[in-house]
């Protein structure tokens, strides 16, 4: 093996580890030791964008989408423009993606789209299908947002 | 002065603002103790429902499987 590919397969075990281990400040160090030789390396350019993400580094993230034109990374893009309060945004980024039906982190992110947008009955609607498929660690807290939907719609009907 | 104080007395005065005083207060054995007047009164208003960002729980890393080759099957291959 060359020396650059055994650098990348080095910061790759280092990305893996500290992703893991949720330290995504180590973990970019990392993956920006992979693009540093590897600039196009799209699993690295993946890899960042999430990073910067869980480091609440919404701004530069989506940026960093762009500039990369990643335009696989619909729901980190996304979900990027929802933090950012960009809501309109954040759904038409959604709605123009190609991938229907949408897969399970894309209708979660949308539902919460149309709360932010008070659409409520779209997203109750929404969150009872999320509900009816699939079962994981946060149904409790799903039903509560399902709460807080048919809160605002009586809010709305008064 | 001190056998009248021992005694029972109405007050409409908050414990809050008789702390140097003794006195005996019926209220303070019940359900409404009047302990100290909050302003303003309780009152119901509209809250903000707590709502999960539940979307954050699916960001997640890439699949690093094809990236990460065990450093013992690399060797075998470049020795092997």
């Amino acid at each position: 093996t060359n020396p650059k590919e055994a650098q990348i397969k080095s910061a790759y075990a280092d990305v893996n580890k500290y992703g893991n281990n949720r330290e995504y400040d180590k973990a970019i160090k990392a993956v920006n030791r992979i693009l540093g030789v590897a600039p196009d390396d799209q699993t690295a350019l993946h890899c960042k964008v999430v990073c910067l993400v869980q480091l609440s580094k919404f701004e530069e993230a989506h940026k960093f989408i762009e500039k990369n034109r990643l335009t696989s990374l619909i729901f980190e893009k996304s979900y990027c423009e929802y933090r950012l309060n960009r809501q309109q945004q954040a759904l038409k980024t959604i709605d123009d993606g190609i991938v229907q039906p949408l897969p399970p982190n894309l209708k979660e992110l949308r539902t919460q789209i149309l709360y932010r947008l008070e659409r409520y009955e779209e997203c109750l609607d929404s969150y009872k299908d999320i509900i009816k498929n699939t079962s994981d660690e946060y149904e409790d807290e799903r039903r509560t947002n399902l709460s807080a939907v048919a809160a605002n719609l009586a809010v709305d009907k008064n | 002065d001190a056998s009248s104080n021992a005694k029972a007395q109405k007050t409409t005065k908050p414990l809050y603002e008789r702390l140097s005083q003794y006195k005996e207060d019926q209220s303070l054995h019940t359900k409404t103790p009047n302990v100290f007047k909050l302003t303003p009164d309780m009152e119901p208003i509209p809250c903000k429902p707590l709502f999960f960002d539940l979307a954050m729980n699916y960001l997640e890393l890439p699949s690093l499987e094809d990236k990460l080759e065990s450093p013992g099957k690399k060797g075998a291959s470049i020795t092997g």
